[in-house]
């Protein structure tokens, strides 16, 4: 044909286009560490999920674009094979082996890799710092229960921009130690921590990148996520909470600092950081 | 037929919408109105005569122990950090030796139209964390200039009653916006971002207000003779009222009851 | 479009036209002139985010136009070029009818998509500005009308506009199935629709089923922004200090509500797509295509299944953890019979005897946007690798993959190879590998590099990433920036190729690729009526290519021979 014969070389530059950017893919991979540093147990896990479906499927990926690439460069050669029907068993083959493979490759990964970490994240175990955090335009805060253990109650009345951003009830006794921290999320490193996220306005997202964790905080209702800090944070190095959900225009803004500090001094911070009824 | 009823009454009152809005938009240089204000009062703006006009001062004052002002948390933003190595405290109780700082003193009721702007245009600065002044007066109409002096982003975020909200991302030190307020109210600024961060801008009729200092003074000039209710607000304090006549020319001390430890 | 015997008077030919042709070429041009403010939008905040220093637009400005990017693409571009364009174009011809079964519902649904477009557009200049939510305008951000940038009537534009496009797209989709059901031509049974029209009845009846959702949640949240009903908004909410009257409301139902079209939505869009892949790689390939019958059971299947998947958009949204499990059950299932289609589409390449032309070119890089967009739902869709990419630039990456470069390459794929059939030409071959090369290399490329951003964690809709942890990924801004400006600034050749070609490309006769569906047995492009005399009537199988004793001959579909 005269149009095929213009485009023949069109056609091997497309095939071996497209087979590079398969490969460029996979290479773009594994040539640098992607991922943020691993700052929780959890971190782990997740990052075990992703690397396996970033083998399983950029070799199913690599693989289907270089038979692209192969069909059609075989199929620019004059009177190559001619086309023949597949047989009903090559095409019960071609359908029954993708579905196999790819039902296999994703719900064996999800289930065998994946499950587990998902049950962890949302499993409170026995022994957990629980820990609140709030999010509000465009700030996080964090409280803690104080000595006591006790939540103190909110009065949305009571609210202060400057020095109640909780709205804290000061006529609660059990709300007097309670520690209130803005903007800096104080953990004990190795000790499983459950957050309690909430929301006082819109949709914010929880989102700490080296924990590998996010989740929503909903107005109107409690979100929760349970992870493990691996290690202290070096001094002036804190990890980074950064909101994942849009709430407006400064939604670029809303972040706060994690601080992983080892048992004892975590210990030590708890004791001397100031209580709401100070 | 009612599958299509919702949708075309949904068209028609979004073209209605689409022109109602754009007509708002063209209402004034920011797209001010205000909606359900009492009407100003009307006529032309009259010049406010300092040379004749009376003067009224006085001293607002605290008996006892003043409520005392909390530190603030800021180690989440490095920047406010950085501004403050000892820290801040909130700002609402501002009263040394019993004198009280950041009320807002205005006449409140007796005067007949409006009357024009004394000062130039005022301006609200954002610097180190903090808007600065943290109250300050003005005239319905004039242009307040909003900046920020911080390298850091800070959201001035305007929520009045009766004139329009609005909530602008300043970004960077240098930015800056003007906004013009067309009803009379005391209008509380915010910065979402540093939720600690608060101001409150008392919008009027006229130009006979001042918002004392530290040592609790306040003088306002020009004001023509006749009967006045004067008012003093403050934001943690209860409004408290005084009656007050002048004369042409007359400086005239005004003493408000002074507020009390409760 | 065609010059005879039509109805005269600018108003009838082109305003009240009901001619399904014309109707899908004003379709195409809608889309033309939303892409060129969707675009516009996206250079405008591209540049913000390669250049941040420079200030290009302000944060109310950045989220409003991300928001209406995503918007005015999906809806008033994609859906309006690739489904209802095409769509009207080509479904009466390839079932062999004389026009849409409905001829009135054509021009009604068209200026209802106007309409809605008109709608978008001015919501950038109503008090506040346009909806800074999102395309997905979650509430309460959305609900609220002290909630920020554009809260204060663009929100409420953007859900009448969107009330538009959902008349527009019923209108449409009740045409579409109506036509294909009961206007095909004598002898054309369901299994020897083209594939093309089979995904286009398939999105169809899916679009159906799921847009009335959307419908629901978009009036509720109109009643919650103005008649101070709290559908979407539960108590104790404070926004800037002030605490809210509402009380009872459910964010989570508005995302519930909108995933259960917003999902399907996706295969809406994409399966057209890839059926006009198959019908083009047939026609060009000179071969039948692979699998026809395992075809139409996957596009069944991912369409069942379609409707199952809505919350593995909502793995962290706060709904409950056994269903984020079930639900990524569901959706890792789908990729079972997305398997089957991208295979096909492959087999269907084997001992082929390409032409490479436009439409061919279009339809490989499909194949290939196809496997690199799976690839990345893979990772969303497993809740535990989820936890670390929803709303990253991973998640941007993935989408534009598939609702962006699939769909698109299936529109131009679908627009170089009808092109005949709306102005009897044929479109420039050298401008189009024009367009072609740098479409593909820079939409590859921006989106690709988007993934290994959000792998590092980089979130989505930030104004900017300059005070954060997120410097290594955020330096690759700038050259995701030019590529991105590289790939749109091609499309204005395309544009000029459309229009030119339109008016002064060759001449093409009833037949121009030697293709064996139905349209191509009649003239370029066909009058009104689209056949002269009778209706042709369907003796075989759509794809009757590689016929004749060398392999090289090709059988119309309604003509008796061949095997």
């Amino acid at each position: 044909m005269r149009r095929g014969e213009r485009g023949a070389a069109g056609g091997l530059v497309l095939a071996l286009f497209l087979a590079a950017i398969a490969v460029a893919v996979v290479a773009l991979w594994f040539w640098r560490g992607w991922l943020p540093p691993q700052a929780s147990e959890q971190a782990r896990g997740v990052d075990r999920v992703i690397s396996y479906i970033a083998a399983a499927a950029g070799l199913i990926l690599v693989g289907g674009h270089f038979v692209l690439a192969r069909f059609v460069l075989a199929s620019r050669r004059e009177g190559g094979p001619a086309y023949r029907p597949a047989g009903r068993r090559a095409e019960l083959l071609l359908s029954v082996i993708p579905v196999a493979v790819m039902v296999a490759v994703t719900e064996v990964g999800t289930m065998v890799l994946g499950a587990p970490v998902w049950k962890d994240v949302h499993t409170r175990q026995p022994g957990d710092l629980e820990v609140e955090i709030t999010g509000m335009q465009y700030e996080w805060l964090a409280r803690y229960p104080g000595g006591d253990g006790q939540w103190g109650r909110r009065d949305i009345e009571e609210f202060d921009g400057a020095i109640n951003p909780l709205a804290l009830d000061p006529r609660d006794r059990a709300g007097k130690d309670d520690i209130v921290s803005r903007g800096v999320i104080v953990l004990p490193a190795g000790r499983g921590v459950w957050f309690s996220i909430r929301s006082w306005d819109v949709l914010h997202g929880f989102n700490v990148p080296a924990f590998r964790l996010k989740q929503d905080a909903v107005p109107g209702m409690v979100t929760h996520l349970r992870l493990v800090p691996s290690a202290p944070t070096p001094p002036g190095a804190p990890l980074e909470v950064a909101c994942a959900e849009l709430c407006s225009s400064g939604h670029y803004r809303m972040k706060a600092k994690v601080i992983v500090l080892s048992p004892e001094d975590y210990a030590k911070w708890l004791e001397t950081a100031p209580r709401f009824g100070d | 037929m009612l599958r299509f009823a919702t949708p075309a009454v949904l068209a028609v009152v979004s073209i209605l919408c689409a022109g109602c809005g754009d007509s708002k938009k063209g209402g004034g240089p920011t797209g001010g109105t205000g909606k359900d204000s009492e009407p100003a009062p009307a006529g032309p703006a009259k010049k406010a005569d300092l040379e004749n006009g009376a003067i009224v001062k006085g001293v607002i004052r605290f008996e006892g122990t003043p409520p005392q002002d909390k530190a603030l948390q800021i180690d989440g933003d490095d920047f406010c950090r950085k501004q403050h190595g000892e820290g801040m405290k909130s700002e609402y109780y501002l009263v040394k030796d019993g004198k009280v700082a950041n009320c807002l003193v205005y006449i409140k009721d007796g005067l007949q139209g409006r009357y024009e702007a004394i000062a130039g245009n005022p301006e609200l600065d954002q610097k180190g964390c903090r808007y600065d002044p943290h109250v300050l007066g003005m005239v319905a109409g004039q242009a307040l200039l909003i900046k920020s002096s911080d390298a850091t982003g800070h959201n001035v975020h305007a929520i009045p009653k009766k004139n329009d909200e609005f909530n602008i991302m300043l970004t960077k030190a240098g930015d800056q916006i003007t906004h013009a307020f067309r009803s009379a109210e005391i209008v509380p600024f915010k910065c979402d971002i540093h939720n600690w961060m608060s101001a409150w801008v008392g919008v009027f009729n006229h130009p006979f207000f001042a918002v004392t200092g530290e040592d609790g003074a306040f003088e306002i000039r020009g004001i023509p003779p006749g009967k006045y209710t004067l008012e003093v607000w403050h934001e943690k304090f209860r409004v408290q009222r005084v009656e007050v006549e002048v004369k042409e020319k007359e400086t005239k001390s005004v003493e408000f009851p002074a507020y009390k430890a409760e | 479009m065609s010059a005879d015997a039509g109805p005269r008077g600018f108003l009838r030919r082109f305003v009240f036209c009901s001619d399904h042709k014309a109707i899908g070429v004003q379709y195409l041009v809608l889309a033309m002139a939303m892409s060129v403010v969707g675009v516009g939008l996206s250079f405008w905040f591209r540049a913000q985010l390669a250049w941040p220093g420079a200030q290009i637009m302000t944060p109310e400005q950045y989220v409003m136009a991300v928001t209406m990017h995503g918007t005015i693409m999906i809806f008033f571009v994609v859906s309006a070029a690739l489904w209802s364009g095409l769509g009207s174009l080509v479904v009466p011809l390839q079932v062999g009818a004389r026009g849409m079964a409905f001829p009135v519902l054509g021009p009604v649904g068209f200026w209802t998509n106007v309409a809605g477009a008109a709608v978008m557009v001015a919501s950038f200049f109503v008090e506040g500005g346009a909806s800074a939510g999102g395309w997905t305008a979650y509430p309460p951000l959305s609900a609220l009308r002290n909630s920020g940038a554009g809260a204060l009537w663009g929100t409420t534009l953007w859900i009448l506009g969107m009330a538009l496009f959902i008349v527009s797209f019923t209108m449409g989709a009740l045409n579409v199935v109506a036509t294909v059901l009961n206007g095909r031509t004598r002898g054309l049974t369901l299994m020897r629709l083209p594939l093309a029209t089979w995904t286009w009845l398939v999105s169809a009846v899916l679009g159906l089923f799921s847009f009335p959702a959307l419908t629901a949640a978009a009036i509720l949240l109109l009643l919650d922004r103005h008649a101070g009903t709290s559908f979407f908004l539960p108590s104790g909410l404070l926004v800037s200090g002030r605490p809210m009257p509402n009380a009872g409301g459910a964010p989570l139902l508005f995302q519930h509500l909108f995933w259960f079209l917003g999902h399907p939505e996706v295969y809406v869009l994409v399966l057209p797509a890839v059926g006009i892949a198959f019908d083009v790689l047939a026609a060009f390939g000179r071969r039948p295509v692979h699998g026809y019958r395992t075809t139409v059971w996957a596009l069944l299947a991912i369409a069942l299944l379609g409707m199952l998947v809505w919350g593995h958009h909502m793995f962290v949204s706060g709904m409950n953890p056994f269903l984020g499990t079930a639900f990524s059950v569901t959706t890792l299932l789908i990729t079972a019979p997305f398997a089957l289609l991208g295979v096909n589409l492959l087999a269907s390449l084997w001992r082929s005897r390409i032409r490479f032309s436009t439409p061919m070119m279009f339809a490989l890089a499909l194949i290939s946007a196809v496997g690199a967009g799976g690839v990345g739902g893979l990772f969303l869709a497993t809740s535990a690798a989820n936890l670390h990419l929803h709303d990253t630039y991973f998640v941007v990456g993935h989408f534009h993959l598939m609702i962006g470069v699939v769909t698109l390459m299936g529109t131009f794929a679908g627009v170089y190879y009808w092109f005949p059939k709306m102005f009897g030409r044929t479109m420039n071959e050298t401008l189009g590998r024009i367009h072609f090369w740098p479409t593909v290399s820079g939409a590859f490329a921006v989106f690709v590099l988007h993934h290994f951003q959000g792998l590092g964690g980089l979130t989505r809709r930030y104004y900017e990433h300059t005070q954060d942890v997120f410097q290594g990924p955020a330096s690759l801004h700038p050259a995701v920036t030019l590529l991105a400006y590289v790939a749109g600034a091609a499309q204005l050749v395309f544009l000029v190729n459309f229009a030119w070609s339109a008016f002064a490309g060759p001449k093409a006769g009833g037949n121009p690729w030697e293709a064996t569906t139905l349209e191509w047995t009649t003239a370029s492009p066909p009058g009104r009526g689209n056949w002269e005399g009778e209706l042709p009537e369907v003796v075989g199988e759509p794809y009757g290519y590689a016929e004749g004793p060398d392999g090289t001959g090709f059988r119309m579909q309604n003509a008796e021979g061949g095997r």
